[in-house]
């Protein structure tokens, strides 16, 4: 090989080792789609469109609007909650105050859901913490149920996901001159006006980022639903679980596997749309 | 008002709002560890009274110690120790591969330009957004397909898919630190490229490779989803034994225990802070 020759192909090389990685990913989506297209038994030797049909029945469709309903409340409120700590991490000058603020951020991303999920479920039981507060507090007269109902997952898909919103929207914070603001200011402009017209219009590519990783993770979360949810909040992905596990019906996990990919990548493409767009503009 | 009052005022007004979502996001962890102190045999709140009971528990599990006095259907020792070399050896395995596969393809990301790098770009953050249900169950049609049943490849397999593009961006983030023209140098001074890269690149981005592979530790160690599919009998993880116990009886001790490995976790999170960006010259 010549030198030239050898320098054109090093890259391709050294990517290698992840090409593999990746080829495995490619070839189990592969046979999960073929298996989707199977019938329960007969997985590889039939081809049936049935658990594509049978996708319309009530249990299945009522799950995919749950889905989306949890997946949506919760990213809406991931991302307004992330704006007051983003435009803070984004306005604190203080090293020390910086890292303290990243540190507590990073937390739930990097502590197990598992763990985390535990203490959801003292903090909103019947005598948690929350229940204990309000019915102490005279807001309510009764405990209100929040364990093993939708209410509760939300709460905590929102812990869980606001890290993931924090750091792309402050870094596209960042890049906003300063001057901006102290324009619209210095020509009168109140101070939420000017964050909601200034400020979050010229941050949208890290917002649209942010909700890309929201949105994907709620989509598809899976420990919250299975611990909080106590077998009522059943989503896509407690769907996929009843019927690999206990239901034994394969084809039709992964048939509802795929649509749950069709739904990530759909959401994916929106944000990469907007996203484009908001840079553009 | 002046400008810098006003600033200063929307600092606090900023600071007040996150410290109450700071609060939410902590409380889940602070309850867990105010919990674990109780003397009663429940999670309720406010406790009791305060004991150290549990941690005594705890202690005993670590011990490889018959517990005394357990409560409920908490079945105790029983593969506690089991499932925790199990994890180790699953992280540790993650971690020396996935570092392996992501040297090389930073290198490539960095120092080259090849047709294709946007695509191989986009296709390495890929995982991110893949959910790890399907990641689980693909593998486990894969792997069944193949008349593969063991669990400990598979879930390091699935590991590597997980935390390869965390640890990628932190070998790139190094190597952008470190100036062409150390390799430049050694070539003309006679040194093949592999020697340039692991005597002079590999030195100077060691503490970058140091907190990429940690953090693929904590990643693997902490998984849930993906194991949940592909454990077998003999590969139990450490969170899916926590997951059957607490099934049967959520007491207080998976509290103490959940405590313990959260401060190691917070732990190694600190490590990971300090030596990340406490890289040689960046010429």
């Amino acid at each position: 090989m010549t030198p030239q020759a050898r320098k054109r192909n090093a890259p391709y090389l050294l990517l290698a080792p992840a090409g593999v990685l990746f080829l495995a990913i490619a070839v189990s989506a592969l046979m999960m789609v073929r298996l989707s297209f199977g019938e329960k038994t007969l997985e590889w030797e039939s081809w049936t469109l049935a658990n594509y049909r049978a996708l319309s029945e009530g249990v299945f469709v009522t799950g995919f609007i749950r889905t989306l309903r949890l997946a949506v409340i919760a990213t809406a409120l991931v991302l307004l909650l992330s704006l007051p700590v983003s435009l803070l991490y984004a306005r604190v000058t203080s090293r020390m105050v910086k890292r303290l603020i990243l540190f507590i951020i990073l937390l739930p991303l990097f502590i197990n859901q598992l763990l985390q999920s535990y203490g959801w479920i003292s903090l909103l039981g019947p005598t948690g913490i929350v229940n204990n507060l309000l019915v102490g507090s005279g807001i309510v007269a009764r405990p209100l149920r929040l364990l093993y109902t939708e209410t509760g997952v939300i709460i905590a898909m929102v812990q869980l996901a606001l890290p993931l919103a924090v750091l792309p929207i402050s870094s596209a914070l960042r890049n906003i001159p300063a001057s901006y603001e102290e324009a619209a200011a210095i020509l009168g402009a109140p101070r939420l006006r000017v964050l909601w017209e200034i400020v979050v219009p010229l941050a949208r590519p890290g917002l649209w980022a942010a909700f890309l990783l929201v949105s994907s993770f709620n989509i598809s979360a899976f420990v919250l639903p299975l611990l909080l949810g106590g077998g009522r909040v059943t989503t896509v992905p407690m769907l996929i679980r009843e019927q690999m596990g206990p239901l034994l019906n394969w084809p039709q996990g992964a048939a509802l596997a795929v649509v749950l990919v069709l739904l990530t990548l759909l959401v994916q493409r929106i944000a990469g749309l907007q996203r484009r767009g908001g840079t553009r503009t | 008002m002046t400008v810098r009052a006003r600033k200063r005022r929307e600092i606090a007004i900023l600071a007040t709002l996150s410290s109450l979502i700071f609060i939410f996001i902590l409380m889940p962890i602070a309850i867990l560890f105010v919990i674990s102190f109780t003397s009663g045999d429940t999670m309720a709140f406010p406790p009791p009274g305060w004991s150290l009971r549990w941690y005594h528990m705890t202690f005993d599990m670590f011990m490889g110690r018959q517990q005394t006095g357990m409560v409920g259907n908490f079945s105790g020792s029983d593969r506690f120790l089991e499932s925790l070399t199990t994890s180790i050896r699953i992280a540790f395995t993650t971690m020396v591969l996935t570092i392996l596969i992501a040297i090389p393809a930073a290198y490539a990301l960095v120092r080259y330009e090849f047709r294709g790098k946007g695509v191989v770009e986009q296709v390495i953050s890929f995982p991110t957004v893949y959910p790890l249900v399907v990641l689980g169950i693909s593998f486990l049609i894969l792997s069944s397909l193949a008349g593969f049943t063991g669990g400990f490849w598979r879930i390091v397999f699935a590991h590597i898919v997980i935390t390869f593009p965390f640890v990628v961006r932190n070998c790139v983030a190094s190597l952008r630190g470190v100036s062409r023209s150390f390799e430049e140098v050694a070539a003309t001074l006679g040194a093949g490229p592999v020697r340039a890269f692991v005597e002079i690149v590999l030195p100077l981005i060691r503490s970058g490779l140091a907190a990429g592979m940690l953090l693929a530790f904590i990643l693997s160690f902490n998984e849930f989803t993906a194991s949940f599919f592909l454990y077998s009998s003999s590969t139990l993880p450490f969170s899916m034994w926590m997951y059957t116990q607490a099934s049967n009886d959520l007491n207080p001790v998976i509290f103490a225990l959940s405590t313990v490995f959260i401060v190691l976790n917070i732990l190694l999170i600190l490590v990971v802070e300090r030596i990340s960006g406490r890289d040689g010259p960046s010429v």
